[in-house]
């Protein structure tokens, strides 16, 4: 693990950081490794990022509700493995996080469960995360929304330039899509689909014999013969995180990226091992890029929805409501697992089938935001999270 | 019986649907696009040859004059070369963002696929230091205007281009009994042309020709050549005495061949055999790697009763119900992916013209190489034969994956909005689009794979 580890300087220009976009045609300039940082005004200290995690992380996994009766015989398949690490005397954490341990120890790292948007029964992940990347109390998923809270954010934040808001590949746009100018990034990596993918390619091509038989062979080609991937040692999300970590050193404040394949709808166990290890590498890479400015930081990985609360019959689950959220930084107030918790009978469940949510996930956002960036709280309602309802939000930073 | 369906027309025919056109509406309708004026390419122009004939020449003057002059001079002159050839691998580029964004910006780009069919038919690589870049200026100058007319002005524009003229050899062969053979006693004919016009531009290597023809054709054709303002003309001086007799025609041994060269073209444009092969390889290319016999000796027949009407033999395909099978039998090759999705996901034309000009290496990076990889150097088929027809030599594990990462990578072109899933499905694919892939499109967890599924899908894949 890298840890307290200066950052490198990097003596090369990635091509794809050359194709930065949201800036019309302007790759060159924008780059900012060719570029002279401008030490513009930069608002305040506070540092927020936000992992969108797409696909509907399974809350009830990652943050095993151990402590709950009925858990045991919804998830019996799912807990055939490694027992998580004990967080309190309810909830365990995934093996495959354990590496964030330490954090939790020294009360870096917090969860809120049970949370989830105000989205509701229909379970489109586009829907889902529009509503999340929004922060709007509904999407009709065929317009798209003109604008992102986190570019809504940036226009309340005086002194903001193009550089304070930071996006990382194609997928954070909405997010950080608005009037506010930002800057995105289009890291130079290996390019793969997710098993999920896979498995959807597999029912295209099940009627066609010839593309059948060549794509079983040209999913492993892809990234092994990527020729646009540079650095090909070193996995894309540690550079993502490496490069948004120097940014969030100079004058950027709020930055946001992706980790995709949380969507488990088979073999869940082995399916999250890879999503998992990103989140964890990820968080356990900023905190030690950061130095002391992780003191001062926010990190929000936040899910469309969560997933079914009973495993489904080809050992994974499938689209929920409820879910959980991961607070990670220095100004969190860690080592806790915030909210209510609705209860896994079957009569607690939404619909039945899913998690309860007992909070609004964009609540705990709007509480980040208020203490961070000082915005008011009219502001958070009206203008950030239009219709944000706050009962059962905790107060999480330190 | 089936008949005319106009997302086929826009996808088997055409370069692909897309949310700013509609369908074509019928085969009248698609006719009378291809013969309505070529607005668009003025609109994307692809510089003529004669843009750079003067610039030819007096480089080749230039070469001539510092034969014998001192090292200083020689490496001025190498270096305004370098100059030059720099400037013409930039011009290539913008040619081929020209190419396609006339195909993105088509109504119904019938005139662009005939355009790549024919060039593909007369496939040429550009050579040497002035036509290596100039293929796409050859399609433009020799195919796409003569695409409705008839096959005769078609073959005379395209076998006698200067860059089929050097790219096959034309330019270095010379009569054996010619002026210029006796003066400089070392050269003689070369059959290249003469052969690759009988097999492969008209009668078909199936064709009723021999080799004693082909020897004949070269004799009949060694006066044409190449001057140096890049212009085809016929060399007297280099053209082989004496009448020649190639099936059945016999040239009149006056001075003036080069009305006898074209006189013979227009025989071997109406020959039965080059009606055969070409109605066939037009079925094959857009209909069918195995196409209904009976489609093949329609389109046959229309162009032995008009001559070769190049407008009538597309009716005679158009109009046969086998044409619009439902199933899609043809794999799109790379350009016709690419431009197509190009268009489904609604990338403005004007935009892949400026890129390609303002910023010709990431152009090159994004859309050329990437085609390469596909299996498809854009200008480069690699012989007179060019590319490949089936299905299975276009889709390889390789080139499928290539084909996948392009897709999630064209998602990140500067400026291009996210694209909606379901709408590109319904754009790019309309009824097309079942439910098992509007199933495995809505269940996709990023918009990005949604979209690569959309596109990957064998019904965007095939045609």
């Amino acid at each position: 693990m890298v840890m307290n580890k200066q950052p490198k300087t990097r003596s090369h220009i990635s091509r794809r950081g050359l194709l930065t976009s949201g800036l019309a045609g302007c790759c060159l300039a924008a780059n900012p490794w060719t570029t002279p940082i401008t030490m513009a005004a930069t608002p305040g200290d506070r540092r927020l990022v936000v992992i969108v995690l797409r696909g509907g992380m399974d809350g009830l996994d990652v943050v095993r509700p151990v402590g709950d009766p009925a858990f045991a015989a919804v998830r019996a398949g799912l807990l055939d493995g490694p027992s998580g690490e004990p967080l309190d005397n309810f909830f365990a954490l995934h093996p495959a996080l354990s590496k964030l341990m330490p954090l939790w120890r020294q009360g870096d790292l917090a969860f809120a469960h049970a949370v989830s948007t105000p989205y509701r029964d229909k379970r489109s992940h586009f829907e889902g995360q529009d509503m999340l990347e929004a922060g709007l109390p509904q999407v009709d998923g065929i317009t798209k929304p003109d604008s992102g809270w986190m570019n809504r954010l940036l226009t309340m934040l005086p002194g903001a330039t193009a550089r304070t808001g930071f996006s990382v590949g194609r997928e954070g746009t909405l997010i950080l899509k608005g009037d506010a100018p930002h800057t995105t990034w289009y890291p130079s990596t290996a390019l793969s689909v997710s098993g999920q993918a896979e498995a959807l390619f597999e029912l295209v091509y099940q009627e066609d014999p010839l593309f059948q038989a060549m794509s079983k062979q040209a999913f492993q080609l892809m990234e092994a013969t990527d020729p646009d991937a540079l650095e090909p040692g070193t996995p894309g999300h540690i550079r993502v995180a490496d490069y948004l970590a120097e940014q969030l050193l100079q004058d950027t404040r709020v930055a946001t990226f992706s980790i995709t394949g949380w969507d488990s709808h088979r073999r869940q166990a082995a399916a999250l091992r890879r999503p998992l290890g990103e989140l964890a590498d990820t968080i356990m890479h900023l905190q030690g890029r950061l130095g002391s400015v992780w003191d001062n930081t926010v990190v929000l990985a936040m899910t469309e929805f969560g997933r079914s609360v009973r495993e489904n019959g080809t050992s994974g689950t499938d689209h929920g409501t409820g879910g959980a959220m991961l607070m990670a930084g220095g100004a969190v107030k860690g080592g806790r697992v915030y909210g209510r918790w609705p209860g896994l009978d079957e009569a607690d469940l939404y619909a039945r089938r899913d998690l309860m949510p007992t909070a609004d996930v964009r609540g705990y956002a709007a509480l980040g935001l208020g203490a961070m960036f000082g915005i008011s709280q009219s502001d958070l309602e009206s203008r950030l999270f239009p219709g944000l309802d706050m009962a059962g939000t905790q107060p999480f930073l330190a | 019986m089936t008949q005319f369906a106009p997302h086929l027309a826009a996808i088997r025919f055409g370069t692909g649907r897309s949310p700013k056109a509609d369908d074509p509406a019928s085969v009248n309708a698609m006719l009378r696009t291809l013969r309505s004026t070529d607005k668009l390419a003025a609109t994307f122009p692809i510089d003529p040859l004669s843009s750079i004939a003067e610039e030819a020449r007096a480089i080749r003057q230039r070469d001539r004059d510092v034969a014998q002059g001192n090292d200083a001079d020689k490496a001025e002159a190498k270096a305004a070369k370098d100059a030059f050839f720099d400037r013409e691998r930039a011009n290539g580029l913008s040619h081929f963002g020209a190419t396609l964004a006339r195909a993105v910006a088509a109504p119904d780009g019938f005139r662009d696929r005939l355009t790549w069919f024919w060039a593909d038919h007369f496939a040429v690589e550009g050579r040497g230091l002035f036509l290596r870049y100039r293929t796409d200026t050859y399609a433009d100058e020799a195919i796409r205007p003569h695409l409705a007319g008839s096959f005769a002005e078609l073959l005379r524009a395209a076998a006698l281009h200067p860059v089929m003229l050097q790219f096959l050899d034309q330019t270095s062969s010379i009569g054996p009994n010619s002026r210029t053979a006796k003066r400089q006693g070392d050269r003689g004919l070369n059959e290249n042309l003469a052969r690759e016009i009988l097999e492969l531009h008209t009668l078909g290597v199936q064709g009723g020709y021999t080799q004693t023809d082909v020897r004949q054709f070269a004799e009949l054709l060694s006066g044409v050549g190449l001057n140096g303002r890049l212009e085809t003309q016929y060399f007297e001086a280099r053209a082989e005495p004496g009448s020649e007799t190639v099936l059945g025609f016999t040239s009149s041994a006056k001075e003036g061949q080069f009305e006898d060269v074209a006189e013979f073209l227009d025989r071997l444009a109406v020959h039965p055999d080059t009606a055969r092969h070409i109605a066939k390889k037009l079925a094959i290319h857009f209909v069918s790697d195995t196409p209904d016999p009976d489609l093949v000796t329609t389109m046959e027949r229309r162009w032995l009763e008009t001559d070769g009407d190049l407008a009538e033999v597309y009716r005679a395909m158009l109009e046969h119900p086998t044409s619009w099978s439902a199933e899609l039998q043809k794999v799109k090759r790379p350009i016709e992916f690419v431009v197509s999705t190009l268009r489904a996901l609604d990338v403005p034309a004007a935009r892949v013209a400026r890129w390609s000009e303002e910023r010709p290496v990431q152009f090159n990076r994004w859309i050329g190489q990437p085609m390469q990889r596909m299996g498809q150097r854009w200008t480069r088929p690699g012989g007179p034969d060019g590319w490949p027809e089936t299905a299975e030599a276009w889709i390889t594990p390789n080139t499928l994956a290539e084909r996948l990462r392009w897709v999630l990578r064209i998602q990140d072109l500067p400026r291009l909005e996210v694209a909606e899933p379901r709408a590109v499905l319904d754009a790019a694919l309309g009824p097309l689009a079942h439910s098992r892939l509007r199933l495995a499109v809505d269940g996709a967890e990023t918009r990005e794979e949604a979209v690569a599924l959309a596109l990957l899908s064998p019904e965007f894949q095939r045609r």
